[in-house]
């Protein structure tokens, strides 16, 4: 080991531990004459003081912090339980057939049905904190018992399923078949929008020859999103006519 | 006495109280702030969001905790791999040698030059530490940054106290050779 190597070893060693007398020695006697050693031993030193003035005065975090941290926290959390409010995407759920709140909107109303598509109409608006999931619910008031219902929900761009679980989070589709009962039935389920802009949900109730669709146009700004529901002129499937 | 008011806090936590957790958590403060800046090189920002990301991720976990280790052990893996995942993301190095890192001053501490030299030297020091590899800055962090005992550090990095005590001292030694290199000067 030549000179130089072997006292920056000792440099290195004297910034965890004190050197004993003839290493001591050693180092101050060669540094005296190396000014590359010399240099670098000035610079431990002061690396060494620089490490024990962070340690006096280490910076924290505000109190402020660990408040804010606790407040996502809960946000998550009830984010969380509004989610298993609602059964999850299971196949239950499609037999049930949620429901939802979109007022006024009937199946059975025999009104005459334009084959071309029109413009929706605006049925409901709400609004919600921005970066909070948005529920969405859906009310279909059957006049009664429909069996076979085909269910869509196709999520736009920037728009994901509120869960948990991986393999709904990811779904961009959702189709299910189900039943309508005689009455309200509400179907609900819960987004993500995170993204600031315009985006949508378009959902569609098949059974009988007949579509219902929905648009639910979901705008997220700064503070506020706002949820538009917008319900299409009844049509009859082309398939079935 | 501490213990026993951190294991109190801990079961509160995993019981679901976010007071708790967030007193648990305070504990450790200066040691989990030291660590996100090390590893940042200083961002005060970015060393925030990383800890934020991983307290909210140890809080809903915190019912895999099996309190067999400390609570600051296991804590510790979480904002190492909350680290890992960045560094992941943040890319190279040697971005973390950019301007933009720098330690916020505390507000109106600033006017005398003794606090100046003292920011600016913390500012080369984590700098230089978040060049270190992962193994370094921990020990670092731990052993120097926050004064914690090798046998305390042993237990929170799951390793024995000769080894970081053998770690401590390489690490000091790859820091000052860091700092030659880069040409860092302390004042």
């Amino acid at each position: 080991m030549s000179k130089c190597k072997e006292i920056r070893s000792l440099i290195e060693k004297k910034m965890s531990e004190p050197l004993n007398m003839i290493d001591d020695k050693m180092l101050s006697d060669h540094v005296k004459q190396c000014s590359g050693c010399d240099k670098y031993y000035k610079k431990t030193i002061s690396l060494s003081g620089s490490l024990r003035s962070f340690a006096k005065n280490k910076p924290s975090l505000p109190d402020e912090f660990f408040a804010d941290v606790s407040l996502k926290i809960n946000q998550r959390k009830s984010r969380k339980n509004a989610f298993t409010f609602f059964p999850q995407f299971r196949p239950a759920f499609a037999v049930f057939l949620f429901i939802f709140v979109m007022s006024g909107i009937y199946f059975f109303t025999g009104m005459e049905k334009s084959e071309k598509e029109e413009q929706p109409e605006i049925i409901a608006k709400t609004e919600v904190e921005s970066g909070e999931p948005v529920s969405i619910s859906l009310n279909y008031d059957a006049l009664d018992d429909v069996d076979d219902v085909t269910f869509t929900i196709s999520l736009g761009e920037n728009i994901s399923f509120h869960s948990s679980n991986k393999t709904i989070a990811n779904l961009q589709k959702h189709v299910w078949k189900g039943n309508l009962k005689k009455g309200i039935n509400t179907i609900p389920f819960v987004v993500n929008a995170s993204k600031m802009g315009t985006w949508q949900v378009d959902t569609r109730a098949d059974f009988e020859g007949l579509s219902y669709k929905h648009r639910i146009m979901i705008t997220v700004g700064k503070e506020k999103t706002e949820v538009v529901y917008l319900k299409f002129p009844d049509e009859k499937l082309r398939s079935a006519i | 006495m501490f213990d026993i008011e951190e294991k109190i806090l801990v079961k509160k936590a995993i019981e679901g109280d976010t007071e708790a957790f967030e007193k648990v958590v305070k504990m450790h403060n200066e040691k989990i702030f030291s660590f996100a800046l090390s590893i940042t090189g200083g961002n005060d920002a970015t060393a925030k969001d990383i800890i934020q990301e991983a307290l909210i991720k140890a809080y809903f976990n915190i019912r895999k905790f099996n309190q067999k280790s400390s609570f600051m052990s296991w804590l510790w893996r979480i904002l190492r791999n909350e680290f890992l995942n960045y560094k992941k993301a943040a890319g190279t190095r040697d971005m973390l040698l950019s301007e933009d890192f720098k330690i916020e001053p505390e507000s109106g501490n600033c006017n005398n030059t003794e606090k100046l030299i003292e920011q600016e030297n913390n500012t080369r020091l984590l700098e230089l530490i978040s060049l270190l590899p992962m193994k370094d800055k921990e020990i670092i962090t731990l052993v120097d940054l926050n004064e914690v005992e090798y046998e305390e550090a042993a237990e929170i990095l799951g390793i024995s106290a000769n080894s970081t005590r053998n770690r401590a001292f390489r690490a000091r030694a790859r820091l000052a050779g860091l700092a030659e290199k880069h040409k860092k000067e302390f004042r």
